[in-house]
């Protein structure tokens, strides 16, 4: 047994202070000094990796030759022109949380920028082709106005661990023809990008 | 001493306080346990193991730290009060000094330590260590060609109605939105007045809860710019929104600086610089499976240059700093290397206390051994 | 007064040696297969796969495991089935060998129904050209939202294409071709009428496209035989092109120094170009094996064979460990652990019947036979350590093997000291439990798997996980015996001093299982903070151990603080079980997510009801107690 023993007042009243100090010192200090109101200034070199992520975001792919690398806007992932014979197509990589607001939604997006009326879900499914990439499988669609002249788009929709990632080719349909099986290799390309956290034993 | 706080120091120290604070851990341990499965795990951690005060639904309940508080108070107590100091209880007292000195070592940790990552493409050198949890706002003048001068807030100060003002900065802030976890919205009509500036304009930040996985996480931040009056050009006053690695950040000049505003993962800066000079993953033959993956890294400091390798179970020690091989990326063309950085004082603590505590035991045990495993037939017992 | 006398130790383990030997070899026998010793000879060739150099026979066993749910079909050998299945896939194909667990499972994938629900591939591949769709599709979701019907189907259909790729690995050896026209044969220098091999044939491959170009214009009823033999040989030709991917059977060794340690498949070294004069002769005898094969000549089968085991032990001695190669596999074949539980249980036995009649010669064998159980047992770790070149303890099976072997340990040394049945009970039923459990888990799969990064460390193998893991043997120990003062307690409460010992006894054991857990615990927090640099990070599997150190330490500290009197200190220990088992088992539950998983998985629901069982046994039992006293006081 562990008794509760040794009553001795007449030493004990140093230690008990001592203790409480201890004690009081430890607790102030604990929750108290990591600062969550704290202020930096600092300089930094010009070449400093500032340890930025890509704003790929956990997606990696490979580009197609040919095409080249451009300026793209705040909700895209990635920016690329496409050369072809009727002038370049903007190519553009975009992912959405969760379902990304649904398929339908997004290719009536699509085809309104083209000016073709909305279409129901099933119709739209039904108009879409079926490739495998390194996503697994993914759909894709080609979308053409004849009255519109030549502006035409291809989108792809790919199913990512983080959302839905929507590849879209936008240009001259000519040129979109051209680069037809370069488009199809870049989302065939597409993969989350393969981090291996070390794992507990 | 008056007797109320002789009585209170003999209830902190008694066996039955100990007793059920013991309870109250395994239960802790268990519910946070299995809130990992929809929290993740360090949501769950800060919920019930690091809280002072555990909420469910609108109960308070005692937490993680009282609990260990209670059990370090008390241990310290007895062992200053309370000890009997007979060769018989030589263990039991060795084993609540190591206790003592682990519990010690765990403030120290929850105190002091910080974490977070590096990473490094192959060929890349840098000094930052991005931390694994905690969002800054950092605001970077890069007119300089020679340097950037960046101000950076922390946490704290991103809640709403705060007003960020900053000696160096030629406006002043003022926070209108900040969600730790938030999803961007087309906004459906045009904005509510000219005010919106920027990406604010077609899109709105609308909070969502937090993902398992904190790295999933993305933050955003919505707030109005006032300039100062002797900038002298209030056309970018207005509100604007960011988010986490946005792809083209937003920026503005004024009054002479080139400012980048951006929301982030605190960075910190190390004493030291570390570059990636290859990294390798070494597969189990024939399969994707790896079997071991390792860093080989320049170690920068001043102008010292040293060259260490960085594998599984075998991090790198600097300047009070560890880093460790956490992960790596694969994608395209290169490698890319993932370091955990840890700061930690309180590291030695449990390596001493333990040994500690395993020697109490075992001295323990061997005291009480005679009593507990006597040979019955030779002590001449029936049958 | 029991002795315990040890000296017929050493001959009994010899003995047991050969019995097994014997009685494994024995089960074969009946089954007279022509080619029956061929499978022996063939079982220890050296195949890398999953990570590591095996012998042909854990290859052909593991996949036995994973179609058919056990490690051997009935009627034939692990390595006879697989010989047939690369030597004539045709034939293979036809031998029912997928077993389903689920009538749901078979209607989705349109198969006829059966009474055991075993398929053979030509069904199988039959209904699941009808689902293909539905598969494809269950690929794209994630494990957790697969219903166990769904998940089941992709198992099927994973296993089916493994079966397949299996088959197809020396297809490129396999007589497949015949040249019936003398034309064709005499123009492309091939011999008639009989077996060609695609090794053989792919040589030809341009110029028998330059003579089906011509077809193109010749209307197809008007084709001569000539015609038709070109054209079937120059399909196949393309059809064997698929087969190129194949990659599972990798038995031919890396002759290049660019290859490291990566052996390769029959295929890979055609389609790369890593052959080398030894390949060929190695396919070479592979081929040579085939026909006999086929032909069923048994002189030939026998040459073949031998020709092919004398080359495989050359590569075997220049390439690979040769005793452990060999140890494996008498370890496949001598299955020491399921020896060690049928030894367990009879001892069990033995000491029941002890209690009715003859006890003191019925006693002396139990626990002979108890013994004879422990050093199987032993045997079957030290063959693991052996074999893996690691320390005993490193996936969940192993824990149990090591578990049970701690809690047999601390039966045997128990008895050693006390002699009143307590250890032998103990031992038996631990040692009969855990092997029975861990029988399940062998099911899995190789049980002898590569490690990922992080646990290939063998310092940190031997030290914290062998710790942790005694912990959690002494612990079942401290739970069982506080079961024995329960029952005792109740049946014989007049035996105050035993009762007494006992209790003393359950508290020893309580202190050792913290000592390891802990001691464990905290090794595993220094190997964490020494891999990642943190202590403890409030991870399920640390928690898990902490939880047994807390539960420990609250009964303990109960007793200190008069809470838990001798029978709530036993129902304390009882309930130690459940701690454990939770620590051990359910933690690995919370990984894949217990509230997708629901109580559907066996391992859910076996726990479920030992902690029930557990529950009940405490609450009937102190009850019983509790009314015993009540009617007697004093």
């Amino acid at each position: 047994m562990l008794p509760i023993l040794s009553f001795r007042p007449a030493r004990t009243s140093s230690r008990f202070y001592c203790t409480l100090l201890l004690i009081s010192a430890l607790l102030s200090a604990g929750p108290g000094c990591k600062d969550d109101r704290a202020i930096h200034v600092y300089r930094t070199a010009k070449s400093a990796n500032l340890q930025k992520e890509s704003g790929s975001a956990g997606l990696g792919w490979n580009m197609p030759a040919g095409w080249s690398v451009r300026d793209g806007d705040a909700m895209r992932l990635a920016s690329f022109s496409a050369p072809g014979p009727a002038g370049e197509a903007d190519v553009s990589i975009v992912r959405l949380a969760g379902d990304g607001g649904g398929l339908a939604a997004n290719i009536n997006r699509w085809r309104g920028q083209i000016q073709l009326a909305p279409l129901a879900e099933n119709t739209i499914l039904n108009q879409m082709q079926r490739e495998q990439g390194k996503l697994g499988v993914f759909k894709w669609i080609q979308l053409t106005n004849p009255g519109l002249g030549s502006n035409a788009i291809y989108g792809a929709v790919l199913q990512s661990k983080r959302g839905v990632v929507f590849v879209k080719m936008n240009g001259s349909l000519e040129t979109l023809r051209a680069n037809q099986e370069y488009f199809l290799q870049l989302c065939r390309s597409i993969t989350e990008k393969t981090t291996s956290q070390s794992s507990n034993p | 001493m008056p007797p109320l706080v002789w009585k209170i120091l003999k209830w902190s120290s008694d066996t039955r306080v100990f007793f059920f604070a013991l309870i109250w851990l395994s239960f802790l341990v268990i519910a946070g346990t299995l809130a990992q499965a929809d929290l993740g795990l360090y949501q769950a951690q800060q919920k019930y193991f690091s809280a002072w005060i555990l909420w469910i639904w609108y109960i308070p309940l005692p937490g993680g730290s009282p609990v260990l508080t209670i059990v370090f108070v008390g241990l310290l107590v007895k062992l200053i009060f309370f000890t009997n100091w007979k060769p018989r209880f030589y263990g039991t007292i060795v084993v609540h000094f190591g206790a003592l000195l682990l519990l010690f070592g765990s403030f120290l940790t929850a105190a002091f330590s910080s974490e977070g990552a590096m990473v490094i493409p192959e060929g890349g050198r840098t000094a930052f260590v991005r931390d694994y949890h905690a969002i800054e706002l950092a605001i970077t003048n890069r007119a300089n060609p020679e340097f950037d001068e960046t101000v950076t807030f922390a946490a704290g100060w991103l809640k709403y109605g705060e007003v960020i003002h900053h000696e160096q900065l030629p406006f002043d802030l003022e926070i209108i939105q900040y969600c730790a976890n938030c999803r961007l919205e087309r906004r459906s009509g045009p904005p509510p007045s000219s005010e919106w500036k920027g990406m604010a304009r077609n899109f709105n930040l609308t909070e969502i809860p937090l993902h398992k996985d904190d790295s999933n996480n993305m933050a955003g931040l919505v707030f109005r710019i006032k300039t100062k009056a002797n900038a002298n050009n209030n056309q970018l006053d207005g509100i604007y929104a960011i988010f986490e690695n946005m792809n083209i950040p937003q920026a503005f000049k004024l009054a002479g600086g080139d400012y980048l505003l951006e929301i982030r993962h605190e960075l910190r800066q190390l004493p030291f610089e570390i570059e990636l000079i290859d990294f390798v993953k070494e597969d189990h033959p024939g399969t994707q499976m790896a079997r071991s993956y390792s860093s080989e890294v320049n170690l920068i400091d001043s102008d010292v240059h040293q060259r260490v390798l960085i594998s599984m179970n075998h991090p790198l020690r600097h300047k009070g700093y560890t880093l460790y091989q956490s992960s790596f990326i694969q994608a395209g063309m290169g490698e890319t290397t993932v370091l955990a950085v840890v700061e930690n004082v309180g590291r030695l603590f449990p390596y001493i206390s333990s040994l500690i505590m395993c020697i109490g035991l075992l001295l323990h045990l061997l005291i009480k051994m005679p009593v507990l495993f006597h040979n019955r037939s030779n002590a001449g017992g029936e049958q | 007064m029991q002795t315990i006398d040890y000296r017929p130790t050493l001959p009994v383990i010899k003995g047991l040696f050969w019995a097994l030997l014997v009685l494994q070899s024995g089960l074969y026998t009946h089954c007279s297969n022509s080619s029956a010793d061929i499978g022996q000879k063939l079982a220890k060739v050296p195949v890398l796969h999953e990570g590591r150099i095996k012998p042909l026979d854990t290859f052909a066993r593991v996949h036995l495991l994973a179609f058919y749910g056990r490690s051997t079909l009935p009627g034939i050998s692990p390595m006879d089935w697989l010989l047939e299945l690369l030597l004539n896939p045709q034939s293979a194909y036809n031998r029912p060998v997928f077993k389903l667990r689920n009538q749901d499972t078979v209607a989705a994938l349109k198969l006829p129904s059966k009474d055991k629900m075993v398929y053979s591939f030509a069904e199988l591949s039959g209904g699941m050209r009808e689902s293909y769709e539905d598969i494809q599709r269950l690929f794209r979701l994630q494990q957790k939202d697969l219903s166990p019907v769904q998940s089941e189907m992709l198992r099927t259909y994973q296993a089916a294409m493994v079966y397949y790729e299996i088959s197809r690995s020396l297809s490129l050896i396999l007589p497949e071709y015949e040249i019936k026209t003398e034309r064709l044969a005499r123009e492309l220098q091939l011999p008639q009428n009989t077996g060609l091999t695609y090794m053989q044939v792919f040589g030809k491959e341009r110029q028998i496209q330059n003579l089906a170009q011509k077809l193109i214009h010749k209307d197809p009823n008007t084709f001569s035989s000539y015609d038709l033999d070109l054209l079937t040989i120059g399909q196949h030709l393309q059809f064997m092109q698929s087969d190129a991917q194949t990659e599972i059977l990798r038995i031919v060794p890396p002759l290049w120094q660019d290859d490291g340690d990566v052996w390769y498949s029959p295929w890979a070294v055609v389609q790369r170009g890593r052959g080398s004069a030894q390949s060929a002769r190695y396919l070479d005898l592979w081929h040579n094996l085939a026909i006999a094969w086929r032909s069923q000549d048994q002189q030939q089968l026998t040459t073949s064979a031998a020709a092919l085991q004398e080359l495989a032990g050359e590569i075997t001695e220049r390439q690979v460990n040769h005793s452990r190669l060999l140890l494996e596999y008498y370890y496949s074949l001598l299955d020491f652990f399921t020896w060690s539980l049928v030894f367990y249980v009879a001892a069990f036995l033995l000491l029941l019947a002890s209690w009715i009649t003859q006890p003191e010669r019925l006693y002396r064998a139990s626990w002979y036979t108890l013994l004879i159980a422990f050093i199987l047992h032993t045997i079957g770790l030290l063959f693991r350590v052996y074999i893996m070149e690691r320390p005993p303890v490193s996936t969940l099976y192993e824990s149990i093997l090591f578990v049970g072997f701690i809690a047999v340990a601390g039966g045997l040394y128990l008895e050693k000291i006390k002699s009143n049945a307590t250890g032998i009970m103990l031992g038996s039923v631990m040692g009969a439990a855990l092997q029975f459990v861990g029988l399940g888990y062998a099911a899995d799969g190789d049980s002898m798997g590569m490690l990922v990064a992080v646990l290939n460390t063998n310092f940190w193998l031997a030290t914290h996980v062998v710790t942790i893991t005694i912990g959690y043997g002494t612990s079942f120990v401290g739970g069982f015996l506080g079961h024995v003062y329960l029952v005792r307690r109740f049946w014989q409460p007049e035996k105050k001093e035993e009762l007494n010992d006992l209790y003393n006894t359950m508290i020893g054991v309580s202190l050792v299982a913290l000592f390891f857990a802990m001691f464990g615990t905290i090794l595993g927090g220094i190997w964490a903070d020494q891999s990642w640099g943190r202590f403890w990070g409030w991870d399920p599997k640390e928690n898990g151990a902490l939880l047994i150190c807390l539960w420990l330490l609250i009964a303990l500290h109960g007793r200190l603080s008069g809470y838990f009197k001798a029978i709530g200190y036993a129902l304390a220990m009882v309930f130690t079980n459940i701690i454990v088992a939770l620590a051990w088992f359910g933690v690995n539950l919370l990984n894949i997510g217990l509230h997708s998983y629901g109580f559907t998985d066996s391992i859910a629901l076996n726990l479920l009801l030992f902690c029930s069982a557990e529950l009940m046994f405490m609450a009937v039992l102190y009850i019983m107690i509790q009314y015993k006293l009540e009617r007697r006081p004093g």
